[in-house]
């Protein structure tokens, strides 16, 4: 789990940046580059947040991330391809044009996140919460999405064919154009009389 | 500060293990389950489970806690006094106490059980069956049901946003974003909760 050790900012109250003594806000001006450079040198990272940081064009394939935090990180064109994740949080981030195909993500949470023209294709998406999400051109075709949830979450535009639906809460608040085609819904939530399994 | 998730396919629950790299303490929320494999991860980690925390006595939960009091000399820590015929330490609302190294704060949420707590130790929630990601936990009546959503809001919703959710199922979450999203905090909620119906009462 990603170390609750606050900025040293004095009130300030939030967790350190990428294992450094101070948040994203408070952090020396090179910090953001810096985290860039230790996400893309390393091939494992564990317990580190890189909250609210902005992160372009990176190449992420293969890498693995344990108890990490990106809540409230804006990525755009990050390849997370084939990566790994376990009790990581990406809660009110923002991303544009990810991949995370062949992913292997359990008891993650993108909670309030805004995903445009993301891949989750070919993925195993087991226990992790989309709550609140906003979802737009993306896709989680062929993916195992087991016990996973998005409630009061936006789709638009966006496929889930084939997918492995068991157990998945599938209450969003809007919904357009989206494709079940192929996957068992009929083993998923689909609304509030049948909330409890 | 380590966390560890296991997911027990009986009851299809969650259970925590909490660790301290430097003191090798460790505490579990819930042993729902306890088989080789939490065993070996305890011990292949180095750590000694001292202390156990139950979120509320349903089965599903606690099914592992023989098993694991076999093995660790832990202290349990619940609402209620015995569980399975084991001595609990009782925790009420608003009791702060230290265990393993950890200072963990207790908040009486009932409605899903009469006996649910909420663990708080740093940035972390464990909420049992009283808060999962994007629904509060199962009442057996609008009566438990708004019971539940009015404890959520007077005892956990004062806190950051950026508390970590750890509910007994389903998949983690944030504070804030329950906050924002979750289907009980919508007006009228509770009123949609059916009581359950006996056809043999």
């Amino acid at each position: 789990m990603y170390s609750f050790v606050r900025c040293v900012e004095p009130k300030c109250g939030k967790i350190a940046f990428a294992g450094g003594k101070a948040c994203i806000v408070h952090a020396p001006h090179r910090a953001e580059a810096e985290a860039a450079a230790l996400l893309e040198g390393s091939p494992e990272h564990r317990d580190l947040s890189f909250a609210g940081a902005a992160f372009e064009g990176l190449d992420l394939r293969g890498k693995k991330f344990y108890g990490c935090s990106f809540m409230g990180a804006r990525l755009k064109s990050v390849l997370f391809t084939n990566a790994v994740f376990r009790l990581c949080f990406f809660d009110d981030a923002t991303f544009d044009s990810c991949d995370f195909s062949h992913v292997d993500a359990q008891f993650c949470s993108f909670g309030g996140a805004s995903l445009l023209n993301v891949s989750f294709e070919n993925s195993e998406l087991l226990h992790d919460s989309f709550v609140g999400a906003s979802i737009s051109e993306c896709t989680f075709s062929n993916s195992n999405l087991y016990d996973s949830r998005f409630i009061r979450c936006e789709l638009r535009n966006s496929d889930f064919v084939d997918c492995n639906l068991k157990r998945v809460y599938l209450i969003p608040s809007k919904e357009e154009k989206v494709s079940y085609k192929y996957s068992n819904t009929m083993e998923s939530v689909r609304d509030e009389e049948h909330l409890y399994l | 500060m380590k966390l560890y998730q296991h997911y027990s396919i009986y009851g299809f629950a969650n259970s925590y293990l909490l660790g301290d790299d430097e003191t090798k303490q460790a505490l579990i929320v819930d042993p729902g389950e306890f088989n080789a494999g939490v065993l070996n991860h305890i011990e292949r980690n180095g750590y000694y489970v001292r202390a156990v925390l139950l979120t509320h006595n349903h089965v599903h939960h606690i099914r592992g806690l023989k098993t694991l009091l076999r093995i660790y000399e832990a202290e349990v820590f619940a609402a209620t006094s015995r569980v399975f015929g084991i001595s609990c330490r009782v925790v009420k609302d608003g009791d702060r106490f230290a265990i393993s190294g950890f200072s963990a704060e207790a908040y009486s949420i009932p409605g899903h059980s009469s006996d649910s707590m909420v663990y708080r130790i740093d940035k972390l929630l464990f909420t049992g069956d009283a808060l999962h990601a994007g629904v509060p936990g199962r009442t057996l009546s609008p009566f438990n049901a708004r019971l539940l959503v009015e404890r959520l809001n007077s005892g956990l919703l004062s806190l950051e946003d950026d508390m970590v959710v750890l509910p007994g199922h389903g998949p983690p979450s944030t504070l804030g974003v329950e906050k924002r999203f979750n289907l009980g905090f919508e007006a009228g909620f509770a009123a949609k909760v059916m009581a359950p119906y006996d056809f043999f009462v």
